[in-house]
């Protein structure tokens, strides 16, 4: 076992056999030159996509006011504590999330374009094609400075083929993230692979071996590295030394929860919906789960790009637990019907509620000597439907959190022209995380009212 | 590092031949298929630019869409055929405008003669789109500017606003400040707000920047103050500016402010000046001047001085700057800790605002609890004590800091552990010896802490019979506070109570008054006493006894009558407590509908509010309330409007005759989002809303003409003679919304 300096991007870890726990940003390990500057002239950067299905009620997303300082509407005030590091945009398109000639299955079409941009062949067939996605461009250039060049999650683990909606593959309404036009990049839905995933190191048997002797010993990951946390607890400072120790604390407190995932059957969970070992029956619990890997891999700079699915397009989850037992979807059809417009509200608030968990995390995270891992981030959470009752692609609910390490001016409502295209705002986004590209999708160029 | 997505196989000229002769095939996935593969082909595409150019007469929008996309990615090489693709400037689909305009700029100069010609002689909406198209063409900016200078000049306004967007874009800075003396105020604004975005404005627009900053046109205002970030104005200009405007409590005013102030952050004395509104008289200008200071300097030491000051020397309610005070977050707790009030009020204004913050602060506080500072220690204890539930690492630190020196940190530390439960004995034996003790004070707080914590065992018993004897007022006043906290299970101190109404300290009676109205014994005796005591000449004794009352159970129509009688007092602190009763009463007040009535004429509009709202809950005839609420919609108190709105829209589509005045409600700034949330609640126009609905039709504002179509609808067959004008407003309208709603509005309007 020892202690090192992660080569690739700077950051010290705990080795033990088959794993490695990657140690979060701390002074006493910081370059010199950092340490001196008070600050990284060269922050590294995050981004982060997450995306709801069926749409929202838009009358209680989209803010009255526009500019800084607008009231938060229901469904958003969950993230009151994040406000300042908030932008709400409104007025984005999808275009080749419409039908376009194609017909039905907009559900489909809306997680494939959502970030992608690409009108998506229909076929249910091996034919597919969409384009490649945001998080996959940042990936190409970018992923090879970390030890994972993306971090794919979800909720549902859905199909990869099949005909899920009016002809449309399966393979459309349950991936958000494209590596090449024809080749969606699976999610992970068990939060306890993902766990392996950013801790196991060396090759895949030293891991199996080393994650099968923990189960064994009923032990925990922290139990394999005690000795190199200890050693490296003398080379920091008070301070740090009580960072580290919360640090170790959380991480095995996230694998404790983990543990307990279906030891607790939830009364709440959704028959429809039914949950596999090591998922938790707690459809928020398993959010958060979810969150909180992502945040650990930005802190421990495992990998700086992700993409989630809250859940697949046109889910029908139903969300006992806020007392809502009709299904989604069904009800995103509400045909103006004021008791499911007061249901999805919740539903969609719920969401929020999640996501606020996750930015407040990743704000309470400290990254660099005067900033957060939130700060250095662009969070990007939306919907590639507007309305679900009308299904349509124009003045989407999109939110973008996080200041990507200043390069945003955050805590606004910024309404942009008709007809913009959500791929003017990846544009942005890529091009503030170093990764610029001629185009994605139907770009027609970037969103410069990110900064005022 | 650029990255370039392509397909590279595809680019033999054999195969482009064949992916040209497929785009015109009969077979339609024949025809994407080329499309798609030639959209990604890249440069070697322009060996098939005519059937690409004829693809964009496909009547597939993929197979279009495609070929105006790899056309576009070809620029200037496909430039030769800019006039084919010019004519979709003037498409009716507002995409194939906006993709026809990209495709155009991507060509560059050569495309400049066809884009012209669709700004000179096309359709509004082409002519709109050139000049969008204009606004991408920074490669040839030279050539382009002076033609949108000329566009400045259309006599549609659209259009004119549409070419400072692109001269915004192309940053054509003397253009648009040149715009700035345009007679039409929306070029004024407009140029202003494109203004805003450049880095540096001209010194010659700073005059005219100023001058606008204080124009009557709110939106002028908003944008010059925007604007003035991006000049070399001296702070005083600045400064000044910003007192100009801080007491306008308008949203637009407010983000312009927060602007100037992100981007001049360096420039003294600006928060200073926004510091001023937040000593405003007026709630809605202090509120959004600290919205200002949160958004544009929270955390730093110039805001926290401003709030300070403003909490010092505010002498109205100092909620909103406490409130704002505790958003900038913990970081200013040790200072809120320290601070040197020089005054009692000063004092309690701190420690509200402390109150604020809630449990993330408490490891904060305990540190500050054994800290050598007193004053810090007992303002952290007294934080610790108010929290609810009380920080249980707390509790230690409560129960050491009684044998504590500090007089002042004793009584707070007692606050604290009379809202513990489960006191250790140790503590509870120390609680009634200081509730035995000597020093006042400590017995007042300790008495107070024992009625919560140990309200029955025979020692509390004898300190409490011991202190109702007492002469000291301090005392009875803390025995009164503690029968208060008893929940009326104490009978022993009738006698008590009863001699206390007599006193003549105030205090005392108002005290025995509260605590009378929580005994559960012999409720009739008590309730004539407290009506009696409504008629006491001291205000918080006639206070005191409406809220006793209204915590009596059993609530009668008597009694409610009685209460009313006071709804003719001239403190409308005690007319909003009585209304807050009388609504408590609900139907049992239902005879006093028409003393509450005569409210709605009341000069506060806090009142009027109140008082429609407890009308609603007293009353239960519909038809007479809509007839009382329908006027209130025209009052000139918005938040009046807005509750009357509120109540209305609680009676659903029996309140259809508010329709009509509700909908021109949707036209106000201030009354949209309740008209709003009222319509929806009623949804049902009925024919009588048939005008006002069509002359909405015709409204600037989509919302407005979104919800007539909607409401229009909702009449049904008799409003037929709306037909022509929807089916005009279908062909005309490109959103699928709008089009999806006038559809179901002229199939519900046809359905008979």
């Amino acid at each position: 076992m020892s202690i090192e300096a992660n080569s690739v991007n700077r950051r010290a870890v705990l080795r033990g056999i088959g794993l490695s726990i990657g140690l979060p940003w701390m002074e006493s390990l910081a370059p010199a030159a950092v340490k001196s500057t008070g600050g990284d002239s060269n922050p590294t950067k995050r981004m982060a996509f997450l995306f709801v299905p069926n749409g929202v009620h838009l009358p209680d997303w989209t803010p009255n006011q526009f500019g800084y300082g607008y009231d938060l509407p229901h469904i958003l005030q969950p993230l009151k504590n994040v406000q300042d590091d908030l932008m709400v945009i409104s007025g984005l398109t999808h275009d080749k999330g419409r039908a376009n000639g194609d017909g039905a299955g907009d559900h489909a079409r809306s997680a494939s374009v959502f970030l992608t941009g690409a009108q998506p062949r229909k076929t249910n067939g091996s034919d597919i094609r969409s384009g490649v996605s945001v998080d996959q461009m940042a990936a190409a250039i970018a992923g090879n400075q970390t030890r994972f060049a993306s971090l794919e999650l979800g909720c549902e683990p859905g199909r990869s083929a099949g005909n899920c909606d009016s002809g449309y593959s399966c393979a459309y309404s349950s991936n958000i993230s494209w590596s090449s036009e024809s080749s969606p990049v699976g999610k992970e839905t068990n939060p306890r692979f993902v766990f392996e995933r950013l801790f196991g190191s060396g090759k895949t048997k030293e891991r199996d071996q080393q994650a099968e002797k923990r189960k064994l010993l009923k032990k925990s990951i922290l139990d394999f590295v005690l000795d190199d946390a200890k050693s490296l607890q003398t080379r920091l400072g008070k301070n740090d030394q009580q960072k580290l120790q919360e640090y170790l604390n959380g991480v095995r407190e996230i694998e404790r929860r983990i543990e307990l995932s279906n030891q607790k059957p939830d009364l709440n969970t959704d028959l429809n919906y039914p949950t596999p070992a090591g998922i938790p029956s707690d459809y928020g619990e398993h959010i958060r789960l979810m969150c909180d890997m992502m945040v650990l891999a930005f802190q421990m700079d495992r990998t700086r790009i992700a993409s989630f699915m809250l859940a697949d397009a046109g889910s029908n989850r139903s969300y006992r637990q806020i007392d809502v037992a009709d299904g989604h979807h069904d009800l995103s059809h509400h045909r103006g019907d004021a008791g499911k417009h007061a249901k999805i509200r919740e539903i969609n608030r719920y969401h929020v509620q999640q996501l606020a968990y996750f930015l407040e995390k990743l704000k309470q995270t400290p990254d660099g000597p005067n900033s957060n891992l939130l700060d250095q981030s662009m969070i990007c959470y939306g919907s590639a439907i507007s309305d679900g009752n009308r299904h349509n692609n124009e003045n989407l609910p999109v939110l973008l959190a996080g200041s990507g390490g200043g390069t945003i001016d955050s805590g606004r409502h910024l309404q942009v022209d008709s007809e913009t295209p959500m791929c003017n705002l990846f544009m942005s986004m890529l091009q503030k995380f170093d990764t610029p590209v001629d185009y994605i999708g139907d770009s027609t160029g970037t969103l410069n009212q990110l900064t005022i | 590092m650029v990255l370039i997505v392509s397909i590279v196989g595809v680019c033999r000229a054999d195969d482009i031949e064949e992916l040209a002769k497929k785009l015109s095939s009969v077979d339609l996935s024949e025809r994407r298929d080329a499309a798609y593969a030639f959209a990604a082909i890249g440069p070697a595409a322009v060996e098939a630019l005519d059937e690409l150019a004829g693809a964009l007469g496909d009547k597939d929008t993929q197979v279009w869409f495609q070929s105006i996309t790899t056309l576009g990615k070809l620029g200037p090489d496909a430039a030769s055929i800019a006039d084919q693709v010019a004519i979709h400037l003037g498409s009716d689909s507002e995409q194939r405008r906006f993709r026809a305009a990209w495709c155009l700029s991507r060509f560059g100069e050569a495309a400049i003669p066809a884009v012209s010609r669709s700004m000179k002689e096309g359709s509004l909406k082409e002519r709109v789109a050139a000049i969008n198209a204009f606004g991408s063409m920074m490669t040839c900016r030279d050539q382009v500017v002076p033609l949108l200078r000329s566009a400045l000049g259309d006599e549609d306004s659209s259009v004119a606003q549409e070419a400072i967007g692109s001269l915004s874009k192309l940053q054509a800075t003397s253009e648009l400040v040149a715009a700035l003396s345009d007679t039409r105020s929306e070029i004024r604004i407009g140029a202003a707000n494109a203004l805003s975005r450049v880095d540096q404005i001209p010194e010659s627009a700073n005059s005219i920047l100023i001058e606008m900053s204080r124009e009557s046109n709110l939106q002028a205002r908003s944008a010059a103050i925007s604007a003035m970030g991006s000049t070399n104005l001296a702070p005083k200009d600045l400064q000044e500016t910003i007192r100009f405007n801080i007491n306008t409590s308008d949203p637009m005013i407010t983000n312009s402010i927060i602007v100037l102030l992100k981007k001049r952050s360096r420039v003294p004395g600006l928060v200073s000046a926004v510091g001023l509104g937040l000593t405003s008289n007026s709630a809605e200008i202090r509120a959004s001047s600290a919205r200002v200071l949160l958004a544009a300097a929270k955390g730093t030491e110039e805001a926290f001085q401003a709030l300070i000051k403003a909490l010092e020397i505010s002498t109205t309610d100092s909620s909103d700057v406490s409130h704002a005070i505790s958003r900038m977050g913990p970081g200013v707790i040790n200072q809120l800790l320290q601070y040197q009030s020089k005054t009692i009020e000063m004092e309690q204004k701190i420690l509200q605002t402390l109150y604020l913050f809630d449990q993330s602060i408490s490891d904060q506080l305990l540190v500050a609890v054994s800290s050598d500072d007193s004053k810090a220690s007992v303002r952290a204890t007294k934080v610790l004590a108010a929290m609810e539930p009380v920080p249980k690492k707390a509790i230690t630190q409560f129960v050491k800091a009684l044998d504590s020196s500090d007089e002042n940190l004793q009584v707070a530390s007692l606050g604290g552990l009379g809202k513990s439960s489960d006191l250790p004995d140790e503590a509870l034996q120390k609680i009634r010896d200081l509730a035995s003790g000597e020093q006042v004070s400590l017995r007042v707080a300790a008495i107070v802490a024992l009625a919560s914590v140990d309200p029955s065992s025979d020692s509390s018993l004898q300190i409490f019979d011991r202190a109702c004897l007492e002469e000291d007022v301090e005392i009875r006043v803390a025995i009164l506070q503690a029968i208060a906290l008893m929940d009326g299970t104490m009978t022993r101190y009738q006698e008590f109570l009863e001699r206390s109404l007599q006193d003549e300290v105030v205090n005392i009676r108002s005290l025995a008054v509260i605590a009378l109205g929580k005994m559960e014994v012999c409720p009739q005796r008590y309730e004539s006493l407290l009506v009696e005591l409504l008629d006491d000449e001291i205000f918080e004794i006639r206070l005191s006894a409406l809220r006793a009352l209204a915590v009596l159970e059993k609530k009668k129509a008597v009694v409610a009558a009685r209460i009313a009688q006071i709804l003719s007092t001239p403190e409308e602190k005690t007319q909003l407590q009585v209304l807050e009763v009388l609504a408590d009463y609900g139907t049992s007040a239902s005879e006093q509908v028409d003393a509450i009535t005569q409210l709605l004429k009341h000069q506060s509009s806090t009142i009027r509010s109140a008082a429609i709202n407890c009308l609603a809950k007293v009353n239960r005839d519909q038809e007479t309330l809509l007839g009382t609420f329908i006027p209130m919609l025209d009052d000139t108190d918005w938040t009046v409007r807005r509750e009357a709105a509120k109540q209305i829209g609680e009676f659903g589509s029996k309140a259809r005759i508010a329709v009509p005045r509700l909908f021109v409600m949707l036209e106000s700034e201030e009354d949209e989002e309740a008209a709003r949330s009222a319509l929806r609640s009623i949804d049902d126009a009925g024919p009588e809303a048939l005008e006002v609905l069509l002359k909405g039709l015709d409204s600037k504002d989509p919302r407005v003409r979104f919800y007539a179509m909607f409401l229009i609808g909702k009449i049904g067959p008799p409003a037929k003679e709306a037909v022509p004008k929807l089916e005009k407003m279908l062909d005309d309208s490109d959103s699928s919304r709008f089009r999806e709603t006038i559809q179901q509005a002229i199939t519900r309007i046809q359905s008979e």
